[in-house]
């Protein structure tokens, strides 16, 4: 150890002049540079809406270009340069020949580098604080960021990176000790990250990659789901080097492959060496799996500005109340008893919205869930880590495929189209396959096999898309399902009913029931009719309920409605379907036009009480929206175009906020046109009920007797909205 | 030999199965001495060189230095040994100063220790400068400076006057005869060049295509490679040639004043003048022409 020591310090006489630690200390604090150029060039806006720290964000998103490029970077480049040192002037000659071990020559060199990995790191984290302070004093902060300097966290991201980037170096040092030739360590290294670069984009980056550990650290930010401070890569990484600081330290000292391993002594070491560490390596990358847990559990926490008292965990089917939580402390902890199948529920958040969970019966899930305002943000844990995480990752990807089918490119070529669907396919399949969380968690085998159901289902829907074209662009060639499609079908049953609650089963389940009907009428029609002749059961009702929804809500008239409702409803064996169905129906019916406008109390800017009645003689045009709704703010000045444009004409055009917070609204509202009477409405919820007001922005239209002219009215922004106005005033078409 | 601070026995060395590099070499360098390891370039010195240092890790267990196997001294023997391998190892980006400042740190050797071995190989005056700027004779100083930090037992040089002009050649031999002299140094020295050899060393080894040919000292060494060879100049050399033709039927006549002859050792030469002088002959000048520089291109050829 003291023969190390010495050695250390001496390598440290001998690097004088050649600015290695400088080197690193500039390659770590460039990437805090670029983003403060980026920064103080563009005003960027963060859209996050809930807390978060300033400058660990700052740090955060200076981990893309520093861990999987100037930090490897670094790494080839201090490496190269230390042993070059020696390659060049004769040195490990001269090292050999001085009361030495090898081992303190080998590890002494590669303390050095070490040395410099960390100054790389630390520069990083101190950039990041410098410029995240400068930038603050420069750009406004926004309020929902802490200034706190949060020294655990940034720590902890040091030490993660540092560990990530043990293996790099371990290996790249082997490469230079071994190669007198500065070339080869070099190449080596750009090779690497290169073939990192292709590797990534192609989704096929081994894990035992060296620079692939790195990468993990930039593609998951945070770390560890489940709170401990290294993740499994962060063992591989470490397991990796060690392996390779064993086979590099061997070469090194017996000169040769042949002499380091030839042996039989030597070669029974390593053959040790590699079947302890990498049973351990295998071990690490083993994936593991969530055990069903016994019992329906849901707990977790709160963090919200809002008081949350209560927890709905509903169906997505048809929105049907599971489970009532309260909430007491802001923690909650419930053990539902009814049989959930797997499937995605919601659990709704007080008034605020509702987040999207994966469970079944038998998952005790741990839902962390922070609010603010119309933002929040679910982390859920437990035996679905995976799943939820699948979920929460996967909201959209590109597909290249579907893009040729929309925009009718290259349809005449019939083969390209189908292999660019079959390979997308199977990729899709692999990476459902593949997928694995921060933490080498892997969904279970009942979620992989849904998944790969619904995500089957894009493929077919965009089938059967591809094959209406062909038919209405080629009606004379005929295009043929292919064995490939054939296979592709197979994997998605036509009657499962776990899958009736994704859209997409629903529309590949309607256009297959309604292939054979060639009559002329609509979709529909086609598919009620279909749907009539199922056998009764759990599978008939999921199905009719969807199409009969869908029906009523499409119909025309009342009356549409009313016909309907009686052929079908009795069909139900549940009868809870068919009360469900009358009450959207009446719901909608009420709504329909010349029923009466359902009243709702309101204040104005001046904290004045407003009832819809006190409009009663004059038209009045309504745009239900809310500050945080973003297409509700491009539809305003709309809405305020035609408010002046009519202001003479006995109509009178209302904005109607449903904020939960008042003083956002006021603030907003004071921008506004005054041509549009600001509201704020009082009993939001009942509102949204009465209005059957799923989503805003909506605009209503009532006449003077307080009868609803319109009750979902196009966007202002379309033309055909002045049309219906006009129409409605009694004005003449506009020419 | 008795007292030998480093031995080989037998020492093999092969770089593959039908290349032997070494073949059954056994040095013995007794204490004390100036050990000239002569050869012609690819003879097989640097490989000793380099097993002697465990630069090259040895096949077999057969060298010794200080009583002891060197395998089981590794690293710790250069607590007592300085080495110059393939010279000169030297960091160039250094001063001379900070290179020995290095080594100083490796071996434990308090800093004062630098100026006097700067003093010592006469660098003080550019102990500053970066060792790129040296000239080659001052880089080959500083190395041997380097190996001088820490006063060893035994000195390994190999090459230590390659590339070096006269002056310079003559500069390192006089450090070396003074190291030896004055601290009783060991030291073994490699060169293919007899003429250095032969002026500094008190004993010799001779190996040609990996096998010695020879061991010894100086003075052995002149004795074994036999007759001497002689060059007269006297007054009526024609005459003379005549006359010692009889006796020695080799004898030529170089000029009009130079007789060549060969006598059977270098001890003959006393009686030899002795008896000519009672002969009356007028001799100016008698010069023994060197016969180990042919001795030695027939022993390597």
């Amino acid at each position: 150890m003291q023969n190390f020591l010495t050695a250390l310090k001496a390598e440290h006489i001998k690097k004088k002049g050649t600015g290695l630690y400088i080197t690193a200390a500039i390659l770590g604090i460039i990437s805090p540079v670029i983003l403060t150029i980026v920064n103080l060039t563009n005003i960027m806006h963060e859209r996050e809406q809930l807390p978060y720290n300033y400058f660990i964000k700052f740090i955060e998103n200076c981990l893309d270009p520093f861990a999987t490029f100037f930090f490897p970077l670094m790494i080839i480049i201090t490496v190269s340069r230390i042993t070059q040192l020696d390659h060049k002037n004769g040195g490990w000659q001269l090292m050999e020949t001085q009361p030495l071990t090898k081992a303190s020559i080998y590890f002494s060199k590669f303390t050095v580098v070490l040395t410099a990995n960390l100054i790389s790191i630390v520069s990083l984290i101190g950039g990041c604080y410098l410029f995240g302070w400068i930038i603050s004093m420069v750009n406004e902060v926004p309020e929902n960021a802490a200034l706190t300097p949060a020294l655990a966290d940034a720590l902890l991201i040091a030490a993660r990176l540092f560990i990530a980037g043990l293996y790099l170096t371990a290996f790249q040092y082997m490469i230079s000790v071994i190669m007198p030739s500065f070339i080869w360590s070099i190449l080596v290294g750009f090779f690497l990250l290169l073939a990192y670069l292709f590797l990534t984009a192609m989704g096929i980056v081994p894990e035992w990659y060296p620079i692939d550990v790195l990468g993990k650290i930039s593609t998951y930010k945070k770390g560890s789901e489940l709170g401990y401070w290294f993740t499994y890569s962060a063992i591989v990484s470490l397991l990796c080097s060690l392996i390779v600081l064993y086979i590099g330290f061997q070469w090194y000292r017996h000169k040769t492959l042949k002499y380091a391993f030839g042996t039989p002594k030597r070669a029974g070491m390593l053959v040790g060496v590699l079947a302890v560490f990498g049973g351990l390596l295998a071990y690490t990358l083993t994936p593991d799996v969530m055990q069903p847990y016994g019992k329906t559990i849901i707990a977790g926490i709160i963090d919200s500005d809002t008081p949350i008292n209560k927890l709905y965990v509903r169906d997505a089917f048809i929105n049907d109340t599971i489970a009532e939580i309260d909430v007491k402390d802001n923690k909650f902890h419930y053990e539902i008893k009814k049989n959930m199948p797997l499937d995605i529920y919601q659990v709704a958040i007080g008034e605020a919205g509702a987040i999207n969970v994966v469970m079944s019966s038998n998952d005790s899930l741990h839902i962390a869930v922070t609010k603010r305002g119309q933002a929040a943000d679910a982390e859920v844990t437990g035996t679905r880590l995976a799943e939820n995480r699948y979920k929460k990752d996967n909201k959209y990807s590109w597909s290249s495929v579907s893009y040729y089918i929309q925009e009718n490119i290259g349809l005449d070529d019939e083969e390209k189209i189908i292999n660019e669907l079959v390979d997308e396919w199977k990729e899709k399949m692999n990476e459902s396959d593949n997928f694995k969380t921060v933490d080498n968690y892997v969904p279970r085998d009942d979620f992989k096999m849904q998944n790969k159901k619904i995500l089957t289902l894009t493929y077919l829907n965009l089938w059967e898309d591809f094959l209406k074209k062909r038919t209405a662009l080629y009606p004379d060639k005929e295009t043929k399902e292919t064995p490939e499609i054939a296979e592709i079908r197979k994997t998605v049953p036509l009657n499962e009913q776990g899958l009736l609650s994704n859209d997409e089963y629903f529309n590949y389940v309607s256009s297959q029931i309604t292939k054979a009907d060639t009559e002329d009428i609509s979709e529909n029609a086609k598919a009620l009719r279909a749907i009539a002749k199922m056998p009764v059961g759990d599978f008939k009702d999921k199905i009719l309920f969807k199409q009969l929804e869908k029906s009523i809500k499409e119909a025309s008239d009342k009356k549409e409605r009313d016909s309907l409702a009686v052929v079908y409803t009795p069909m139900f064996k549940n009868e809870r379907y068919n009360n469900i169905i009358n009450y959207k129906k009446e719901i909608i019916n009420k709504l329909s036009k010349g029923m009466e406008a359902p009243l709702f109390d309101a204040v104005t800017m001046n904290n004045q009480p407003v009832s819809l009645a006190d409009f009663r003689g004059k038209y009045v045009a309504i745009d239900v929206w809310a500050t945080w709704c973003a297409p509700c703010v491009y539809q305003s000045p709309y809405f305020e175009k035609m408010a002046v444009k009519y202001k003479n004409n006995n109509i009178q055009f209302l904005a109607a906020s449903v904020d939960a917070r008042v003083d956002k609204w006021l603030v907003e509202a004071k921008t506004k046109s005054k041509s549009v009477l600001q509201l704020h409405i009082k009993n939001e919820k009942q509102f949204s009920k009465d209005y059957n007001a799923e989503s805003i922005p909506r605009f209503i239209l009532i006449d003077p007797e307080g009868n609803l002219v319109n009750a979902d009215m196009p966007y202002p922004s379309e033309p055909v909205f002045e049309q219906l106005l006009r129409q409605a005033l009694g004005l003449e078409e506009q020419k | 030999m008795t007292d030998c601070i480093i031995q080989t026995h037998a020492l093999n060395f092969r770089f593959s199965r039908h290349k032997k590099v070494l073949d059954n070499v056994s040095l013995n360098i007794p204490k004390g001495s100036i050990y000239g390891f002569l050869g012609p370039n690819g003879a097989g010195k640097s490989t000793t060189m380099r097993l002697l240092t465990g630069i090259l890790p040895e096949q077999e267990n057969a060298i010794t230095i200080f009583g002891k196997p060197l395998k089981e001294q590794l690293p710790q023997v250069f607590n007592n040994v300085g080495a110059l391998v393939e010279s000169p190892a030297l960091y160039l980006h250094l001063s001379g100063y900070n290179n020995l400042k290095y080594i100083a740190k490796l071996r434990n050797v308090p800093e004062s220790r630098i100026a006097e071995v700067l003093q010592l190989v006469d660098l003080a005056a550019d102990a500053k400068r970066k060792v790129k700027y040296y000239s080659l004779g001052m880089k080959q100083r500083l190395a041997i400076a380097i190996t001088l930090l820490n006063e060893p037992d035994i000195l390994l040089l190999d090459e230590p006057v390659n590339g070096l002009d006269p002056n310079g050649m003559r500069d390192i031999r006089q450090l070396l005869v003074k190291l030896n002299k004055e601290k009783g140094i060991t030291i073994f020295v490699s060169s293919h060049l007899l003429a250095e050899i032969e002026k500094m060393c008190t004993h010799v080894g001779i190996i040609s295509h990996g096998k010695l040919k020879f061991e010894g000292t100086i003075e052995e060494l002149s004795k074994f490679s036999g007759a001497c060879k002689i060059q007269l100049t006297l007054s009526n050399a024609a005459e003379w040639h005549e006359r010692l033709l009889a006796e020695y039927p080799e004898a030529v006549l170089e000029n009009t004043s130079q007789v060549v002859l060969e006598l059977p050792n270098r001890e003959e030469i006393p009686q030899f003048t002795k008896k000519l002088v009672e002969s009356g002959a007028g001799i100016y000048e008698i010069k023994i022409l060197n016969g180990l520089e042919e001795w030695f291109m027939s022993l390597i050829r």
